[in-house]
């Protein structure tokens, strides 16, 4: 951790502002009597060390405050080329531990995140120059982790391609997250945006399982991407999981529309993740009444409490402690046996087991059933190309995402296991990062993150109660039979208000505080920069103290340590 | 929120202290001084009496004489007066002495001067004992604190006297207490004394790790517990009558506000609940007086 600490220079001891005279005057040299010394530390806000795509969102919502949509864009841009999105369908954990909310109620991070990448697709898509490369890349895959290396390295301008199976480009974001949370108009245009700087998307081509890379490689692409992510839906293995009517959740969501028929039908839905919950209230729009079946209760489920509790609030009803075992077809009509369950111990993830109860189970009747249990990737790709998988049937990588084959990288789900956006989009920077190493021959980039600011490390004298600027959303009758996105998005105003809130844990904003309460005088002004003068910093720590921001710390001085 | 960044700027940068203060380390009595010359300016001449401050006055970059303990409230009428015979307007005499100087050993030249309405400010920077010869008990001294003459088996027992009662009684154009834990009301308060003519009175609260057997770092935090927790509110008095009280933003009970103090560690529940109900009752007759000063 030592190169995290920015040690103030010995230069410092006889800075130019204090006059010399000043110094040579002076008595005393009264630092001499110090123990301990003011350390400024570079430090971590909790948000940019729990996002997966490593966004510094202190130093963009520094620019929203100012009203600078662009300069935030440029912050965001360096680790997200693309916030409206994520801004939408993100989980957003930047605010799961965002200080804040020990003191009020955490900043609304993914709305003004949203707001600045609605910004940035409004501003004219001119393609910059940039200096174009040999060296060709292929990208398997066009979901967050395929794109996302795909404009980092089209900006370093190496012509790339994106081959994508389907007729869409865009992967999950197009074909598992619903419309009505990521509008499809915002996705074109930031697919759109995306290609700005020449990168190319394929679509409809996929790259053959037999001998795919070897053609690829065959055709002058110097090295590829696999970012094929999970795309195939789990088998609930039961009895009738056949039958006319069962259809895959994550098959579902890519083309609810073509379900209109089920308007008035009952459609169960079977597990208590993400694409469960997405799938009923997907079906719910068709005008059905889904019914999830979960085997545990809700304090177990995986899918997002936020996401959850709005489709409870749109009127989606769920089962608990009921876990399928057989389907079966009966007048017409699908037939779900389940058995009772309740929970046991806790099993390796931390949330209790389900187990099946004494007692008799019983039947839901049914007009179509959703397995929605998870997905896989279909590993046979990797195999027969000659690349090395491990135990989940992953993409086997390293941390540099080089998979067991020169020049072969893999980001997203298929090498991290399944994600969320912002991690795929995460992976993906990082596969364009050691792509670029891997072509260029360079080095890699040092990454540097400081130790994470702590709440108690926060000074709250200095910030009072605000409300959290929430955005309107659609009303739940509306929301019954239209596809139209739940989530509006905030006014410029209320950004620029709730970008006020943030605490900037860990970041000196020159509030001179220390300044302003040191006894001895010797914290310094000098133009933008605060100083200390060590000849007279006599070590009380009341600027560590009353630092709002937990930036200043204070370390025994060595020359008084026993060696 | 107070807004630092735009405020810090327009606190004067010059300083009027010079480097290589002879204070204790996170002394609250230098920060206070160096808060109060910073609005005074260069235009002052500085009499002080023993007390921590003659330590550190030799580093003051503006006139300074030192009294007897007595007599700081003397000088200052005679500093005053010798600068008015010379047609000097301009200077302001400010008189210094800690919590000695002022609730025992020189109240009597200070009551003086008030009834004389010698035109000057005195500061009182209160610190709650005789701290630079040893942490003795005054008058200053709270109710229960240790000190080198009241020591845990016989800790003091009476109040901390009502310097401010005293000093409405005097009907004294302008009095404030302050606290370095509110810096920009401090400066508020030396500004709006430099407006007024006549004698006035500023009780600064000013932690002494030392003698209050505290760390370091907590003189500003102690400062600012000492007012929420209404043990030393923040209040002014315009002519001995008319109050006007600050109302914390955020209350703690005085046990948060005891408890990180040395001073105060032998204090069981009993006494600690006795502290509160006096300080409860002490705020309410401060209200009081804010609501009845109407009277004409």
């Amino acid at each position: 951790m030592e190169n995290n600490k920015v040690v103030l220079p010995d230069s410092l001891l006889h800075p130019a502002y204090l006059e010399p005279e000043i110094i040579a005057r002076a008595r005393r040299k009264t630092g001499e009597w110090r123990f301990l010394r003011p350390i400024l530390r570079n430090r971590t806000p909790p948000c940019s060390g729990a996002c997966p795509a490593g966004i510094d969102i202190r130093q963009y919502l520094e620019f929203v405050r100012k009203q600078d949509f662009g300069e935030a864009w440029k912050i965001i841009e360096l680790n997200n080329p693309m916030p409206a999105i994520t801004g939408r369908v993100c989980y957003h954990p930047c605010e799961v531990d965002c200080n804040r909310k020990g003191l009020d109620s955490a900043l609304n991070i993914h709305s003004i995140e949203r707001s600045v990448g609605d910004f940035a697709l409004r501003q004219s898509s001119r393609r910059p120059k940039v200096k174009a490369r040999k060296e060709k890349v292929a990208i398997v895959g066009s979901g967050p982790a395929g794109i996302t290396c795909g404009y980092y390295l089209s900006k370093l301008g190496y012509p790339t391609t994106v081959f994508e199976a389907s007729s869409v480009a865009g992967g999950m974001l197009a074909v598992g997250i619903p419309e009505y949370r990521l509008p499809r108009k915002i996705l074109a245009k930031q697919i759109e945006f995306l290609q700005r700087f020449g990168l190319e998307i394929k679509t409809c081509m996929a790259v053959g399982n037999e001998k795919g890379l070897d053609d690829l490689f065959d055709q002058g692409y110097l090295a590829v991407l696999l970012a094929t992510g999970y795309q195939k839906g789990r088998q609930l293995n039961i009895a009738g999981e056949n039958l006319p009517g069962v259809i895959q959740g994550i098959e579902f969501l890519a083309r609810p529309a073509t379900h209109a028929q089920w308007r008035n039908k009952e459609v169960v839905v079977i597990g208590g993740g993400n694409v469960a919950i997405d799938s009923a209230r997907c079906a719910l729009r068709l005008g059905a009444r889904p019914l999830i079946l979960y085997r545990r209760s809700r304090k177990e489920m995986p899918a997002n409490e936020e996401e959850a509790q709005a489709a409870l609030d749109e009127g989606v009803r769920i089962q608990f402690l009921a876990s399928p075992v057989g389907l079966k077809s009966r007048n017409g009509r699908l037939v779900v046996q389940c058995e009772q369950m309740e929970l046991g111990q806790k099993d390796g993830s931390g949330r209790k087991q389900a187990i099946a109860a004494k007692g008799p189970g019983f039947e839901v009747e049914a007009d179509a059933v959703i397995p929605a249990i998870g997905q896989f990737t279909d590993a046979h790709l990797y195999t027969a190309n000659g690349i090395e998988t491990d135990g989940q049937g992953n993409v086997a990588v390293d941390e540099n995402l080089l998979t067991s084959r020169k020049g072969v990288f893999a980001a997203g789900d298929c090498a991290t296991g399944p994600a969320t956006v912002a991690l795929a989009i995460g992976s993906g920077r990082k596969a364009a990062i050691s792509i670029d190493v891997y072509l260029s021959g360079k080095e890699y980039p040092v990454s540097k993150t400081g130790e994470i600011v702590q709440f108690e490390q926060m000074n709250l004298a200095y910030f009072s109660r605000q409300p959290r600027q929430e955005g309107k959303s659609l009303a739940p009758s509306a929301r019954a039979t239209s596809f139209a996105e739940v989530a509006e998005g905030l006014s410029k105003a209320k950004v620029v208000k709730e970008a006020g809130r943030c605490m900037e844990c860990g970041g000196c904003n020159k509030c001179a505080n220390c300044w302003l309460f040191c006894p001895d005088g010797a914290v310094l002004q000098d133009g933008a920069q605060l100083k200390v003068a060590l000849e007279f910093c006599k070590g009380c720590g009341i600027c560590a103290q009353e630092c709002p921001r937990g930036v200043i710390a204070m370390e025994e001085e060595t020359k008084w340590q026993v060696q | 929120m107070r807004k630092l960044k735009q405020f810090n700027t327009q606190i004067a940068s010059e300083e009027h202290i010079s480097p290589g203060v002879m204070a204790c380390p996170g002394c609250g009595g230098v920060l206070a001084m160096r808060l109060i010359l910073k609005v005074l300016g260069k235009d002052v001449i500085v009499t002080t009496c023993p007390s921590c401050n003659s330590g550190f006055a030799q580093n003051y970059t503006v006139p300074s004489v030192h009294a007897p303990f007595a007599a700081v409230a003397s000088w200052a009428s005679g500093i005053r007066a010798g600068l008015d015979m010379l047609g000097d307007t301009k200077t302001t005499v400010l008189a210094v002495a800690g919590d000695g100087g002022t609730f025992d050993i020189g109240i009597q030249a200070l009551s003086a001067a008030i009834e004389r309405n010698e035109n000057f400010i005195f500061v009182c920077y209160d610190n709650e004992a005789y701290m630079t010869t040893g942490i003795q008990r005054s008058s200053a001294t709270p109710l229960g604190a240790w000190t080198a003459t009241t020591p845990v088996a016989n800790p003091k027992g009476e109040n901390k006297k009502r310097i401010m009662d005293i000093m409405a009684a005097h009907r004294i154009p302008y009095a404030a207490s302050a606290s370095i834990g509110y810096p920009e009301d401090l400066i508020y308060k030396v500004k709006r004394a430099m407006q007024i003519r006549g004698t006035r009175f500023l009780h600064v609260l000013s932690p002494c790790p030392i003698g209050w057997r505290c760390s370091q770092d907590l003189s500003v935090k102690l400062s600012r517990m000492a007012v929420e927790s209404k043990i030393f509110p923040l209040f002014e008095i315009v002519n001995g009558l008319r109050y006007k009280v600050q109302r914390p933003q955020h209350e703690i009970p005085v046990s948060e506000y005891l408890r990180l103090q040395g001073r105060f560690s032998h204090l069981d529940a009993k006494s600690i609940d006795k502290i509160q109900h006096i300080t409860d009752r002490e705020w309410r007759r401060l209200l009081a007086k804010e609501s009845t000063a109407t009277i004409k």
